[in-house]
């Protein structure tokens, strides 16, 4: 093995990032997903947080299942399947109780895991009924939602994740509107209720976190829920290499905590430090500028924001005292 | 890019069969931009490799200084990658300021 | 007691949403996901106390809604497993858009689907608008007459369904109430004897292949859909042929012969009356009475609606003279879709063009007595000698504000 010339300097591997590059990948390139579209960070993670098992795949109808399998091109390695819209949970149910049935007559023996994918539109909206009762059944299945805060395959409109004054093409700025009205529905509550072995929050920008809580979301026998902040190029109307670095921002003004819920148990993950005004994230993109006329919605957009760090604080507090802040 | 096939010759359900087939399909033609690795400066995190959506940053293996077999960057493979320019901008010695370790150009048309 | 040449059969007396139950156990799926609707229930819970038993393998999985179910079913069928269900009425509707993807994805689920009305107004009684609203989407549809035929039509479903020159789901239609609920006596099959007629279900390309690993539910552009359904289409023209093969080898091993239809009197018949499922009984009960009057009339039962058997039924209708088709569904502002069927069989299959008169009936579980059938077949008569149908094309029978 030969010596490569450097600055001098090495930089030392995360074990995470070890764990990554020396594990076959997931996902191919040659998909069709906008230049600069995150969702490949955390696909090309799915094989290679263990290697105790294999992974099947499915996808809700979107971007990621879209641009992924056009006939006759596929960039998944691993099996996958997608049918319709709103009900990959229920899809992925079947696969699974098949799996267990093949097992349990003796049919099968390898150890298999069972994750979906979906974006907010296939979670919180149309998926949500077949997202919870997935859930409540206890399949052992990891659903995994990239949450861009809007429909963007169809174009980009408002969905239940829409965060408060966004533009979007059925939420558009006017004379009436500053885009779109009221705070977003918070999902991972929604599932927090589902007595879920593991819930939590991450986001596309720090690997070493999010490849961690997907080895314990999938590890996990049983069902479990990740809520990716997933920054949409076009619908966020940002750069295209500027996806990470809204990500980072999107978690640092506590837009968006990193956390996780272990058998009831809060564990912020990410405290920022110093914690960044939610204005320094909303004008970052262009979905908000025209909220420059509007400073109330602004304030209204922070007031929320602290609301919900304030409970998840309390969260923490309450049900972790041992965890030092 | 791929030849048409008939009815009889599919396999059934529309399924496909060849995974990461998608390999085939050349993004890299949407690209106006392009990264380049200056390996002199490279301090081989893998934070582009990463972050890369298209996986069109390219590892090898070697060594470290201690003899360990680690990754290495070796380069990008222009046949996937669409310019998107993640890596050149999260790259933490381009952060940095002092020297470039991933530079962007404009590629040719 | 048909000779079975294979185990000891028993006499009983069920319904025929207890015969598909026991089909079902049987057959011992892999999974079965479903979702209770009336009158479909009784098949789930009476395959809820097998599994509860330990009498089956299946993963039952109790599914929050009828579109989860199929969806279950195909993500299931997907990862190898042979699968079964049961729906009526909106339950069906509800998993509509699922029907064509099972189909389109060449997955061999099997229903027992109990006809009953599309809601409005809500209406828990028979008629087929359920399964006819699902007559494009790609399943093969069997009808039963009555109990035995339910519980046979479903044995027999497995190899249809699987035979790898069909490779498509399969729904074997009931009548709600009338016949999932009415207990007849029926020969429920010895159950080595249905296992080793079933046989093992071979997986194709399944999800659980990590060594293969496949690509299910793929998007299509312009280029490749026509090519998909095209070899679709191959599997339902294919399905014709494959019906009748098993169908013959359930003779030979139960002892009761199934065509793609019944033809009941009918080689000398002036005046044939078409219908589907348990009015059939009703019909041939009158058919024979108005022969001891000298009526020259028959029935033709179809037992396969989908896939269609022009050519046969052409063959069959060949010296018919009036052909009355009675359908248990609308279709607002058309012709029903049995009468629509007959009329392209006519049109193109006979080579004679016998007088063709539509009657719509029985929606929402309305009845259809002797004396309605008998009315039918005298007008039916009268219309033959006059050489017209006249205005009594399209009456809907029994309802009270219209003449009869």
């Amino acid at each position: 093995m030969t010596k490569h010339p450097t600055t001098g300097k090495l930089a030392t591997l995360s074990p995470e990032t070890k764990q990554m590059c020396e594990r076959p990948g997931t996902f191919s390139g040659g998909h069709r997903m906008c230049a600069g579209c995150p969702t490949g960070i955390f696909t090309k993670m799915l094989t290679r947080v263990s290697d105790d098992y294999e992974i099947v795949a499915g996808n809700a109808t979107g971007c990621l299942e879209v641009a992924s399998s056009i006939f006759p091109f596929s960039a998944w390695q691993i099996p996958w399947i997608h049918t319709a819209f709103e009900n990959a949970s229920a899809t992925m149910s079947g696969v699974e109780a098949c799996y267990r049935s093949l097992v349990r007559q003796g049919k099968l023996k390898k150890k298999l895991k069972f994750v979906v994918m979906g974006g907010d539109g296939g979670t919180y909206d149309i998926g949500l009924q077949s997202l919870s009762g997935a859930m409540e059944r206890g399949h052992d299945l990891t659903y995994i939602c990239y949450d861009n805060g809007a429909y963007m395959n169809t174009g980009v409109q408002r969905s239940s994740a829409t965060p408060l004054g966004a533009a979007t093409t059925t939420t558009p700025v006017g004379s009436q509107s500053y885009g779109r009205k009221g705070n977003r529905k918070d999902l991972t509550k929604i599932m927090l209720a589902h007595n879920l072995g593991y819930v939590a929050q991450a986001s596309i920008h720090d690997i070493g976190d999010l490849f961690r809580k997907m080895k314990k979301a999938i590890d996990h026998d049983g069902p479990t829920f990740i809520n990716l902040l997933s920054p949409c190029i076009p619908g966020w109307k940002i750069d295209a290499d500027r996806a990470v670095e809204s990500a980072r921002l999107g978690v640092d003004c506590n837009f968006w905590p990193l956390f996780e819920v272990e058998q009831g148990r809060f564990t912020i993950n990410y405290r920022p430090a110093p914690v960044k005004p939610v204005a320094e994230w909303v004008f970052s993109q262009g979905r908000f500028k025209h909220l420059k006329k509007h400073p109330a919605v602004v304030a209204a957009f922070q007031a929320e924001v602290d609301k919900q760090w304030a409970w998840l604080e309390m969260e923490e507090a309450r049900t972790n005292p041992a965890r030092k802040s | 890019m791929s030849d048409l096939k008939n009815w009889q010759e599919l396999p059934l359900g529309g399924v496909i069969v060849e995974a990461g087939s998608a390999a085939k399909y050349e993004t890299g033609s949407w690209r106006t931009w392009k990264p380049v690795t200056h390996r002199e400066n490279c301090i081989h995190c893998l934070r582009c490799w990463e972050y890369c959506p298209e996986d069109a940053i390219v590892l090898e293996d070697g060594r470290d200084a201690a003899g360990a077999p680690r990754k290495f960057v070796q380069g990008v493979n222009y046949y996937h990658c669409k310019g998107c320019g993640l890596c050149v901008h999260e790259c933490p010695v381009n952060k940095e300021g002092k020297v470039v370790a991933l530079g962007f150009v404009r590629d040719e048309v | 007691m048909t000779k079975s040449t294979a185990g000891k059969p028993k006499i009983v007396p069920m319904t025929g949403a207890g015969a598909c139950a026991q089909a079902m156990r049987q057959i011992n799926p892999d999974v079965v996901a479903a979702f209770p609707i009336t009158p479909s229930t009784q098949v789930v819970e009476d395959f809820s106390t097998f599994v509860a038993n330990g009498q089956v393998d299946t993963e039952f999985v109790t599914v929050e809604s009828e579109h989860s179910a199929m969806s279950a079913c195909i993500g299931a069928s997907a990862a190898g497993g042979r699968v079964m269900t049961a729906t009526s009425s909106a339950g069906m509707a509800y998993m509509w858009e699922l029907l064509y993807v099972a189909a389109s994805m060449r997955q061999p689920v099997l229903m027992t689907l109990v006809n009953r009305a599309l809601t409005g107004p809500i209406n828990i009684h028979c008629d087929h608008s359920d399964s006819m609203g699902a007559r494009d989407s790609g399943w093969i549809q069997l009808y039963s007459e009555n109990n035995q035929e339910a519980y046979d039509n479903l044995v027999m479903a497995a190899r249809i369904a699987e035979h790898p020159d069909v490779r498509l789901p399969l729904m074997v239609c009931q009548d709600g109430f009338i016949t999932s609920h009415s207990i007849q006596t029926m020969q429920l099959e010895d159950d080595k004897a249905v296992r080793a007629f079933v046989g093992p279900h071979k997986p194709l390309n399944s999800v659980l292949d990590t060594k293969h690993p496949v690509t299910w539910g793929a998007l299509d552009l312009q280029d490749y859909y026509i090519e998909h359904k095209r070899s679709q289409e191959q599997g339902m023209r294919n399905a014709l042929r494959v019906i009748e093969e098993v169908s013959a080898d359930f003779a030979k091993t139960f002892g009761r012969s199934y065509g793609l239809f019944e033809a009941y009197r009918l080689d000398d018949a002036e005046i044939v009356l078409v219908a589907l499922s348990s009015a059939c009984g009703e019909i041939k009960e009158v058919v024979d009475e108005m022969r001891t009057k000298g009526e020259k009339v028959g029935l033709l039962k179809i037992r396969s609606f989908r896939p269609f058997p022009y050519a046969q039924i052409g063959k069959a209708l060949s010296k018919a003279k009036i052909v009355t088709v009675l359908d248990r569904s609308a279709s607002f502002g058309a012709h029903g879709p049995l009468f629509v069927e007959i009329s392209a069989t006519v049109g193109s299959y006979t080579a004679n063009r016998p007088l063709l008169l539509g009657h719509t009936f029985g929606l929402g579980g309305r009845e259809l007595t002797l004396r309605h059938i008998e009315h039918i077949i005298s007008e039916s008569r009268i219309c033959l000698d006059k050489g017209t149908v006249g205005d009594r094309q399209g009456l809907w029978i029994n309802v009270r504000g219209d003449k009869l």
